[in-house]
């Protein structure tokens, strides 16, 4: 198949969507879904090209390894004031959530045992989306795969009454995605071409609050926003990664447009307390995780995910290991000790993938149109 | 009776050398019908059971059939993503009315047993007889609902000239689930023959089959592919019907349960029925569609097999 820019959607009732243009040619992407887009709220949403930077000595003991929650609280309530220009809290919060709705929160576990959405920074956002009115029961913290959550550990941080939600209780379960609702595209051959959409966020979530980690990623280049909303809410993603080149570049802004996901996610919090600098998205090598002790919000996925790539590289660079952006043939020959070797690469890194959401519409990549407000608490 | 009908009557059967004395388990197991060696067919008679001889001579001359399975190439030093899977379908279809013959090893009778029921095979299969009581539920699962004679549906052709290559190729597509029957001769109901050796497939393009295959998937297209599958690269079928109904036989080797399994059919079919080995009762598949000759609905799930009745 000659492989060209092409998005087209199928089915009865279904919108039009924009093409995002990469840089090189994206396999050919065929969008499913009844769903249009929602003015307003979602991405890249009322703040495009704006990032609030909460940064705090205190908010984790990296001796103990421990996230304090009180230092935690107010470097959100400091964020989300910043991000919307309100002086109360309260009101911040109800720019985007309202007590009818039902809310997602994606988690992103995949980086355990050391680097997770930190269930003290869930608790926190839990507590203020029950205080604009929206009852725990209307709350599910979801993820691909249960065990991750499970391994989480958020039940103690949170509310009574807040659901949980794990896709694939058995790993390749297709039954709680949405069968309407998908990216059909062949990769490498596959037969099974489809990506489904989690069923929950098509057709029960009226909102959803990303939850992103500061990573390294092998395929990507590096995962925040854009990859833990986009690989972490549809079936059957793994499948852009063979050999040593992926389609995380093309991918990941794709999957995050399509609606109703690209409209429903309404706010976006990075948890920075701690990163991985390599080895991931996993983070199950103590040697690779850094402490940025910082939370980022906003409603841009790009923007924040700018961030999470400079941040990233500027650590990787500390360390004197080659760059995000290497595509040299050297560290993939090594691919295989990229455990033991920083200098390692599995894939070819795609950080690239960012400016590609951006073309797609989700938000702000240059650097110079981004506006960072930051604190320092 | 044609070929295709000789299919369907056919079943397998177990070769069972074990003792009389366990007449009483293959009873309780649903086991009635067993092929035995000649000196003791009177003997497993007189136990009440529908024994018949076959003598290790004939047991010998039937066609013998690999395990069927996940094949997870554990020795290969890059091995695909995608797990191979060990399947007899396409050999069930290629010696239409053949007698085969296998040994499954232990753990494996169930699944050896399931695809031979899906494909109405002449499979005598000597189990290791601690898998006697999976190998029941499997023909017991099979008596759950009527047999039909309906005939196979394929959209590809494959003229057989008795080779390897050939013989390949079909094994390709059926891993695919690209819906082949052997040909002498181009048909009408089939969107392209295959024919090795031609100017169109030269025998060398065939050197791979996997990529032959996927050539094959290109010329058909995606979109006019008479079945595919979404949520498994592990499930294989076999399509019987006719205008006004189908059989969907559904073969899960992966050796774990599928679940949400998507059916992509080309055909108008308003309603079904699944019958699954996780579940006691048939009950309508989900999220059936049927729109402009396509129609869709999910398996909630399943072990080893499924059968979608479709109207």
């Amino acid at each position: 198949m000659k492989r060209r820019t092409f998005i087209k959607l199928s089915g009865a009732g279904i919108a039009t969507v924009a093409a995002p243009v990469p840089a090189e040619r994206p396999p050919r992407y065929t969008v499913t879904t009844k769903y249009k887009p929602v003015p307003g709220l979602g991405m890249p949403g009322p703040y495009p090209g704006q990032v609030v930077r909460v940064s705090s000595a205190r908010c984790i003991d990296e001796a103990a390894d421990k996230v304090d929650p009180k230092v935690v609280a107010q470097m959100l309530d400091r964020g989300i004031c910043e991000l919307t220009g309100d002086s109360q809290k309260d009101k911040a919060w109800r720019r985007f959530i309202q007590p009818s709705d039902v809310v997602g929160i994606k988690v992103n576990c995949v980086g355990l045992p050391k680097v997770i959405s930190s269930p003290e920074l869930v608790g926190e956002i839990v507590r203020n989306v029950v205080a604009a009115g929206v009852t725990p029961d209307r709350i599910w913290l979801y993820e691909r795969f249960s065990e991750h959550l499970e391994a989480g550990n958020y039940g103690p941080h949170l509310p009574a009454g807040v659901r949980f939600h794990g896709a694939e209780t058995l790993r390749g379960s297709n039954s709680s995605y949405d069968p309407f609702t998908y990216v059909d595209v062949d990769f490498f051959g596959e037969d099974d071409t489809r990506s489904n959409m989690i069923r929950l966020i098509s057709e029960k979530f009226t909102k959803i609050i990303n939850v992103a980690t500061v990573k390294d990623h092998g395929a990507a280049g590096a995962t925040g926003c854009l990859k833990n909303i986009a690989y972490g809410s549809f079936s059957n993603v793994a499948r852009s990664h063979a050999g040593t080149k992926t389609n995380t570049l093309s991918f990941i802004g794709t999957l995050a447009s399509v609606e109703p996901l690209r409209s429903r996610v309404v706010l976006q919090v990075v948890d920075g307390f701690r990163g991985v600098w390599h080895g991931g998205p996993f983070g199950k090598i103590k040697r690779y995780v850094f402490y940025p002790k910082l939370l980022m919000l906003g409603t841009d996925p790009v923007a924040l995910d700018r961030q999470i790539v400079d941040i990233v590289e500027e650590k990787r660079k500390a360390e004197g290991v080659i760059s995000l952006w290497d595509r040299s043939p050297g560290p993939l020959k090594n691919g295989k000790n990229r455990d033991t070797d920083p200098n390692a690469n599995v894939f070819i890194r795609e950080p690239g993938h960012v400016e590609f959401a951006s073309k797609a519409g989700l938000g702000v990549a240059n650097p110079k149109r981004i506006k960072i407000k930051s604190i320092v608490l | 009776m044609n070929i295709v009908t000789l299919l369907l009557v056919a079943a397998p059967t177990l070769f069972w050398d074990q003792g009389i004395d366990t007449a009483a388990a293959l009873k309780k197991n649903g086991v009635s019908t067993i092929q035995v060696p000649p000196a003791v067919v009177d003997a497993w008679k007189r136990a009440g059971l529908d024994a018949h001889p076959l003598t290790p001579a004939e047991l010998e001359a039937r066609i013998k059939l690999p395990d069927p399975g996940i094949d997870r190439q554990v020795a290969t030093l890059s091995p695909t993503q995608r797990p191979f899977v060990v399947a007899n379908g396409w050999r069930f279809l290629r010696k239409a009315g053949g007698q085969f013959r296998s040994q499954p090893a232990a753990g494996v009778a169930k699944l050896a047993v399931a695809e031979a029921l899906a494909f109405g095979s002449d499979d005598v299969l000597k189990i290791d007889p601690r898998d006697l009581p999976a190998a029941g539920e499997m023909f017991a699962f099979f008596r759950r609902f009527d047999a039909v004679t309906l005939p196979d549906v394929s959209q590809v052709g494959v003229v057989d000239d008795g080779t390897e290559s050939v013989g390949e190729v079909m094994e390709l597509l059926s891993r695919r689930n690209l819906l082949f029957s052997p040909v002498t001769a181009p048909r009408p109901e089939h969107a392209l023959t295959i024919k090795l050796g031609t100017k169109e497939y030269p025998t060398k393009s065939a050197t791979d089959p996997s990529e032959f295959a996927y050539g094959i998937r290109g010329k058909l297209t995606d979109d006019k592919r008479l079945i595919r599958f979404f949520g498994s690269e592990t499930v294989l079928c076999r399509l019987v019907g006719d205008k006004h109904r189908a059989r969907l036989y559904l073969v899960n080797y992966s050796g774990n349960p599928t679940e949400g399994l998507r059916v992509r059919l080309r055909g108008d079919f308003a309603k079904g029925m699944a019958h699954s080995d996780l579940e006691a009762v048939a009950r309508p598949p989900m999220d059936h569609t049927s729109v402009k000759g396509v129609t869709e609905f999910t398996v909630p799930s399943f072990n080893m097999v499924a059968v979608v009745d479709l109207q």
